[in-house]
C-alpha cells in the first residue's frame, strides 16, 4: 500500500503515524516513534515500505539492527546467483536470513515429513504512506 | 566353575535374516598370492614386494598388526582370522543367519592408499578385486564384494568401476579417504561411473589414515600417537566427509548418489545433522546450492553402520537415539572378525520389532545393490 486517502477516526485508530517519509533513510531500519513497541521502519532505495517487530523469531536478536540486502538465491552446485535485493534482513544473531515479504525463513520448508517442524515467523506490520507521511499499522501479524 | 563349550553343529537358535554391511576378508598369504591377479609385467615390476605381508606401514594396533581379529574366528585349518571362506560362511554367514555380507577388504583399501604411485594404486586395486572375486564371491553367494578403487587417479577408478560394476557379486564401490575432500568436483566422474552402474559408495577407516603418508586423509590437529585415541577419534573423517558431501551439494548435482558411511559410529549423526542445519541457515551465502534442509538429504542419501555401537551407560539412551533419529538410516554390521564386533543377536537390544527389521536387514537392501 502507498496511500489510502484521507485519514478517518478509523484509520486513525488502526494506524500510527510515525514520520515523514523524508525522515527515512533509504536502505535502513528506523525505530518507529511508538512508545511500548519495538518496531521498525525500512524504506528500500527502490520505493518499498517495510515493517517489522524487532526481534527475531529465531533466538529473539534485535533482528533490525540487521543487514539489509539481497541474498544468494537458490542455484546449482558451484553456481552463486545474486538476487532479492532488499528484499531479505538478515539477523545479527546467527545470520538467519528472513523475507521481507513473508516474514518467514529464505528458502526453508517449515514442516518436513516430521524431521523439520518449524514455528518462525517475523511479525509484520502495515506500512500505508500518505500526504507524505508514514503510517504503521497498530496490529501485526 | 567349568562351563560346557558351546557345540555350534547341535544348537538351532531361531534366526532372524539379517544383511551384514561390514565383514573384512583377511588375507594369509603374502603380497605375492594377490599379484598374480595382475598383468604379467606387473607382477615382474611388484615382484620386489610379492614376499612380504600385506601393508605393514600402518600405526600398529596394541595387539599386533595380525591381531585385531577374534580368536575364535581362526579357521579350523589354521590361518588368518576371516582368511578362509568356508570357514566365515559356516562361521558367520550360517550361524546368524546372514543373507548378504558386504565384503570390505582393507588390506586392498590400505594397499590403494600407501600405493602413491597412481599406476601402481590401480593395478593394485583391480588384482583385490580379481583376487577377491575369484576366492571369495564364487564361493558363496551371500559374499557381496565392496569393489576397491583408487582415491589417486578418478579415471582409473572410473576404469575399474566400468570394468567390474556390472559383476552380480559387486554391491558398492569403496573408496579409501585422501586428502580431497568427497565434496570436491575431483570426484564428479567417479560419483557418475556409481550412478550408471547402480552401486552406492561405500567410505571406510582405512590404516592410511594413521601414516605419514603424505596425502592422506588427515586426523584434526596432527595425527593420533597411540591407538586409543585414535580409536577415539575415527569419527571425525567419518563426520568430515559427510559435511562436505552435503554442504558441497554432492546430492543436489546428483540425486540418485548413496554413501554408505562404514564403521565411523552413528551416535554423533544426530548432533552434526543439526550442526548442519544450523550451518545451512547462518552461512547459506556459502551454500545457496543446497534446496533442502541437511537432516532430509542424511535421510535419503547416507546410512550409517552399526559397529562399533557405542556404549552409554544405559542403554536406554542407545535406543532413543536409534528410535527417534537414525530407524532408517542404520545398517547392521558386524565388523567380522574384528575383535571389537557385534553379533546381530546381542546388539541394539530394545529396539522396536519394525526398527529391528530395518537396522537388521531392509535399510542395507535400500542401498546395497543386492
Amino acid at each position: 500500500l502507498t496511500s489510502f486517502g484521507p485519514v478517518t477516526a478509523a484509520t486513525a485508530s488502526a494506524y500510527r503515524d510515525v514520520g515523514a517519509v523524508a525522515d527515512f533513510e533509504p536502505g535502513q531500519f528506523s525505530k518507529a516513534p511508538i512508545p511500548g513497541k519495538d518496531i521498525w521502519v525500512l524504506r528500500t532505495p527502490d520505493g518499498r515500505w517495510y515493517a517489522i517487530k524487532n526481534t527475531c523469531p529465531h533466538r529473539g536478536g534485535p533482528l533490525c539492527m540487521g543487514r539489509v540486502d539481497g541474498t544468494f538465491v537458490p542455484s546449482a552446485p558451484g553456481v552463486y546467483n545474486f538476487g532479492l535485493e532488499y528484499r531479505v534482513v538478515e539477523c545479527p544473531w546467527h545470520g538467519y536470513e528472513y523475507s521481507l515479504d513473508t516474514g518467514l525463513p529464505l528458502f526453508t520448508e517449515l514442516d518436513v515429513k516430521g524431521l523439520v517442524e518449524l514455528h518462525e515467523r517475523v511479525v509484520r506490520y502495515e506500512v500505508v504512506v500518505a500526504n507524505e507521511r508514514v503510517y504503521v499499522s497498530a496490529k501485526g501479524h | 566353575m567349568l562351563t560346557k563349550p558351546i557345540d555350534r553343529s547341535s544348537s538351532k537358535p531361531k534366526l532372524e535374516p539379517v544383511v551384514d554391511a561390514d565383514v573384512h576378508p583377511a588375507h594369509a598369504e603374502t603380497f605375492g598370492a594377490i599379484l598374480k591377479h595382475a598383468p604379467r609385467a606387473w607382477q615382474r615390476r611388484l615382484g620386489y614386494i610379492a614376499d612380504t605381508k600385506l601393508s605393514p606401514f600402518r600405526l600398529v594396533h596394541p595387539r599386533g598388526q595380525y591381531a585385531t581379529a577374534r580368536k575364535d574366528a581362526t579357521p579350523p585349518g589354521g590361518g588368518l582370522p576371516g582368511s578362509d571362506p568356508q570357514f566365515v560362511r559356516a562361521d558367520l554367514l550360517d550361524r546368524h543367519r546372514v543373507d548378504h555380507a558386504l565384503l570390505v577388504d582393507l588390506a586392498a583399501s590400505t594397499a590403494v592408499q600407501e600405493a602413491k604411485d597412481y599406476e601402481v594404486s590401480a593395478v593394485v586395486a583391480s588384482a583385490f578385486n580379481d583376487y577377491n572375486i575369484e576366492h571369495w564371491i564364487s564361493v558363496d553367494k551371500r559374499f557381496r564384494l565392496a569393489l576397491v578403487v583408487s582415491p589417486w587417479d578418478v579415471e582409473q577408478a572410473v576404469a575399474e568401476v566400468n570394468r567390474l560394476g556390472p559383476h552380480p557379486g559387486v554391491a558398492g564401490i569403496h573408496l579409501p579417504l585422501i586428502q580431497v575432500r568427497w565434496g570436491n568436483r575431483r570426484w564428479h566422474p567417479l560419483w557418475e561411473a556409481a550412478i550408471r552402474a547402480g552401486l552406492p559408495i561405500v567410505a571406510h577407516v582405512s590404516s592410511g589414515e594413521t601414516t605419514a603418508y603424505d596425502g592422506m586423509a588427515r586426523f584434526p590437529v596432527s595425527t593420533p600417537e597411540i591407538w586409543a585415541e585414535n580409536y577415539v577419534e575415527i569419527p571425525l573423517l567419518g563426520q568430515s566427509t559427510v559435511s562436505s558431501l552435503v554442504m558441497h551439494g554432492v546430492f543436489e548435482r546428483y540425486p540418485d548418489l548413496r554413501v554408505l558411511m562404514a564403521e565411523w559410529g552413528f551416535t554423533w549423526v544426530p548432533s552434526l545433522i543439526w550442526r548442519m542445519n544450523l550451518a545451512w541457515r547462518a552461512y547459506r551465502s556459502s551454500a545457496p546450492w543446497l534446496k533442502r534442509w541437511p537432516i532430509e538429504i542424511m535421510h535419503e542419501h547416507l546410512r550409517f553402520t552399526t559397529q562399533p555401537v557405542e556404549d552409554p551407560a544405559n542403554n536406554a539412551e542407545l535406543i532413543r537415539i536409534v528410535e527417534d533419529h537414525l530407524a532408517d538410516v542404520l545398517v547392521f554390521a558386524s565388523d567380522y572378525p574384528h575383535f571389537d564386533g557385534d553379533p546381530p543377536d546381542t546388539i541394539l537390544k530394545g529396539l522396536s520389532p519394525t526398527t529391528r527389521s530395518r537396522v537388521l536387514r531392509d535399510n542395507a537392501k535400500g542401498i546395497l545393490r543386492l
